[in-house]
């Protein structure tokens, strides 16, 4: 093992046994897959077959650190989650932030490998080199935050900050197919439906402690790269964003995206709410407070929130940001910000993924909208819009498969398909998964695409999240540098971005300019965030940070003492979002079972400032070739083509079942 | 010199301020041992994270530091010049009675078999320059003792 960067070990552990066993970690396979992300594609590639039940004991779950994880570097903090998601059917990969993965390797441990499941529910201790498999049949049915406080307390010698969990609420005990898995109070791993794993393998938690240290190989190059992020950061980060980003992140966006009609609003039905003004920017921040719960060694960290006064006193949620208030104020149209808090507080403490209940609860109000649900359906209740008592009804139905909540808790598809009559046209999914909640219908951009070309499912995280930063006009104005026009800005933008210069000239074009995009550039754009965005899920790093691969390069090398470069490492990047495109196809998915939701394409915006609008096929279907282009894939088959598999080393894997 | 050092500064904590990041134990820990981790730096976080509140120990310098009372070597002094409290680690024996100061401003590096306490990284504290969001300064003396009476 490299003497530096790496821990010993990584855990392999079999429920169906109780076996745990500690395996030494190769160098090779970090060095060509990194860790993360990396790591656990590999091993799903050589160990897992196709065709399996993701709930059934033969599933793989992996969870692994990056090899930076837990040291100084920027953001360093995640760990990325992995199993077959039994939502999509497809890869299931979730990433979650918080100090639990740097605690895994404070105890020594890269990886954990868990396969079979239990007979009675268990939870995993890790305390340095104890590592032992406890009873948790005491903690089944717990919400995550009575778990941890729980497990924390079973082992009264640590301070109880030191001992770090992984858990499951009832949702993942309950195997709801959204169920996600939450990292202590307040950060989770939440899509793909990856709790629901865990709760088929009776795996109510992972609790870890350690007092170890990860060995550095050039400690004074660490801390110079990681000042030199921290104090400057990314182009992106440091264009005058803003006081209000500062404060709110991306709820700071919500009042514009409202503003220009792009509110996916009841279930993407329509683009405005009456009364939007209950959930503006500015009344979010008034339940901002001071202090936070950050991530490890994150240098600016999301605001958290708390309600002081009235029917939601005392509810608390650990970050702030659009996708809440998107998915309980406009899909569903509650109105009061405190209960869109408290909405979001539940789905922390049950354990579910936020847009995909949120979505799921959505599409049944518009089923009893157009009456294809009834009373004689619901148990009698009335699904009407807006109705927050009732969201929080469904959110705990849901999590403990009650009721109509057994119906939603297998995901707006499955549940479309069941109820039929029309259903089906109904369900908003991409892969079988929501979308990320959105405004996509006005015109193609990057967090639309990245949406198809994601391989988890229909979501951007993975692809383009970043993809507003440099997609809206509006967005780049606003951001702007104080004394430079906006031609200046996109000038000094682009030459600043940690990006290769061939790379850029293709993206942005000479001179440069940042939109309107032609597909071409676009797909070299997305190319681009991909591998990126792959690369900090190998190393352990945030995607918000924004950190490009030359500051990767320069911390891994001074982390590990293998010295690399930018361009091996944006290589490796490619190489696993390959690999994962592969492990997708095994599965038997190809490009042509891959489009947006009718509703895209078929219904248009009926009202507000984008009224009309509507995607077009042929241009989304252009937009997708172009990228197909650019990553060297087939175009009719989405699968990676041979010459492209032998250029990133993967040519001993060809056959002829994933080649296209 | 480094700047700062017989100007008679302390470190100053903002529990309002403080977002649980630990950037300042990583920091110090790698200054101190060339190692990277959140446990045994001479800064310590902690964290009621489900209240997401946190509280930073770190040796107080005290004017009378009760560290200096509990040891039975007389292995800790206070520098008359800076007003720093420090170690003679050739006098320490590693009994760790000085562990139980009040503010937790003691660590005990286990390895090198003696006690350690916050040196303010000659003058220019590596936990201040990487908390960014302010919750740790460097202030003169004067002002942390008002502070902290406050």
């Amino acid at each position: 093992m490299a003497s530096c960067g790496y821990m010993e070990n990584i855990l392999e552990v079999d429920l169906s046994s109780g076996l745990v066993e500690k395996v030494t970690v190769d160098p090779d396979l970090m060095r060509e897959y990194l860790g993360g992300t990396g790591f656990i594609t590999k091993v799903l590639y050589d160990r897992q077959p196709p065709g399996i039940d993701p709930l059934s004991p033969e599933s793989l779950f992996i969870v692994a650190a990056g090899p930076l994880v837990g040291t100084l570097a920027p953001t360093a903090s995640r760990v990325e989650i992995t199993a077959k998601s039994p939502l999509t059917g497809m890869l299931g990969m979730a990433n979650g932030g918080g100090h639990w993965a740097p605690m895994l390797r404070y105890a020594g441990y890269e990886a954990i490998i868990v396969r079979g499941s239990s007979a009675t529910p268990v939870y995993l201790w890790i305390n340095n080199g104890t590592v032992e498999l406890r009873s948790a049949a005491h903690l089944w049915g717990l919400d995550v935050w009575e778990t941890v406080d729980r497990v924390r307390s079973e082992s009264p010698e640590h301070s109880p900050d030191r001992i770090r969990v992984l858990a499951i609420g009832p949702a993942g005990e309950n195997r709801v197919r959204y169920a996600s898995i939450t990292v202590d109070y307040h950060n989770s791993a939440s899509r793909c439906g990856l709790g629901a794993v865990m709760g088929a393998k009776k795996l109510k938690a992972i609790a870890v402690t350690g007092d170890g240290a990860i060995k550095v190989a050039h400690p004074s190059r660490l801390e110079e790269a990681a000042w030199e992020f921290v104090s400057k950061g990314d182009p992106h980060m440091y264009g005058n964003p803003g006081p209000s980003y500062i404060k709110a992140r991306s709820l700071a966006f919500v009042d514009r995206w409202e503003a220009s009609g792009g509110l996916p609003a009841k279930n993407w039905q329509t683009w405005t709410v009456p009364n939007w003004k209950s959930r503006t920017l500015e009344v979010g921040l008034k339940y901002v407070r001071p202090a936070a719960e950050a991530c490890h060694c994150c240098f600016f960290g999301d605001g958290c929130a708390e309600v002081k006064e009235g029917k939601y006193a005392g509810v608390k949620v650990g970050d702030i940001h659009s996708q809440p208030v998107l998915t309980w104020g406009a899909m569903c149209a509650i109105e009061d910000m405190a209960a869109i808090y408290k909405c979001q507080e539940m789905c922390e403490r049950l354990g579910m993924d936020i847009p995909d209940v949120g979505q799921a609860i959505a599409l049944a109000m518009e089923l009893f909208q157009k009456g294809i649900l009834t009373k004689a359906d619901t148990g009698g209740l009335a699904l009407e819009w807006g109705d927050e008592d009732l969201v929080q009804q469904l959110i705990e139905l849901i999590a403990h498969r009650q009721g109509i909540g057994h119906l939603l808790a297998e995901g707006s598809e499955r549940m479309a398909s069941t109820v039929g009559r029309g259903a089906e046209k109904c369900s908003i999914t991409v892969k079988g998964m929501t979308p990320c909640t959105h405004e996509y219908r006005s015109g193609i951009n990057l967090g639309l695409l990245g949406h198809l070309s994601s391989p988890r499912g229909g979501d951007n995280v993975r692809t383009a999240h970043e993809y507003f930063h440099v997609e809206s006009l509006p967005r780049i104005r606003a951001m702007g540098k104080e004394g430079m026009s906006h031609e200046e800005y996109v000038q000094w933008f682009v030459e600043h971005k940690d990006m290769f210069d061939e790379v850029k000239a293709k993206a942005y074009g000479n001179p440069p300019r940042m939109g309107p995009y032609s597909h071409e550039q676009r797909a070299y754009l997305l190319k681009w965030m991909e591998d990126e965005s792959t690369l900090h899920n190998c190393l352990g790093t945030c995607i918000l940070s924004l950190m490009g691969p030359t500051t990767m390069a320069r911390l891994y090398s001074a982390v590990t003492g293998w010295e690399v470069s930018p361009w091996e490492l944006m290589r490796i990047g490619e190489k696993v979002i390959t690999l994962q495109r592969i492990l997708n196809a095994r599965e038997g998915i190809r490009r042509g079972d891959v489009d947006l939701p009718g509703r895209f394409y078929d219904e248009p915006i009926p009202e507000g400032p984008a009224r009309g609008k509507v995607l077009s096929r042929d241009e989304v279907r252009a937009a997708m070739d172009a990228y197909y282009r650019v990553r060297g894939w087939d175009v009719e088959t989405g699968m990676p083509t041979r010459r492209k598999l032998e250029e990133l080393g993967l040519g001993d894997i060809v056959d002829s079942a994933t080649v296209g | 010199m480094a700047a700062g050092v017989g100007v008679r500064r302390a470190l100053r904590f903002d529990k309002d301020k403080c977002t649980g990041c630990r950037y300042c134990e990583v920091v110090c820990h790698l200054r101190h041992s060339s190692t990277c981790s959140t446990v045994g730096s001479r800064i310590r976080l902690v964290s009621q994270d489900r209240e997401m509140t946190h509280l930073a120990q770190f040796c107080r310098q005290c004017r009378k530091p009760v560290c200096q009372d509990l040891c039975p070597e007389g292995a800790i002094i206070r520098l008359a010049e800076t007003g720093r409290v420090v170690v003679d680690w050739d006098k320490c024996t590693a009994c760790w009675a000085c562990l139980e100061c009040p503010f937790q401003g003691m660590s005990a590096d286990r390895e090198a078999g003696v006690a350690v306490n916050c040196d303010l990284c000659g003058g220019e504290p590596a936990c201040v320059k990487f908390c960014s969001a302010g919750a740790l300064s460097y202030a003169p003396l004067e002002k942390v003792r008002r502070s902290r009476a406050e």
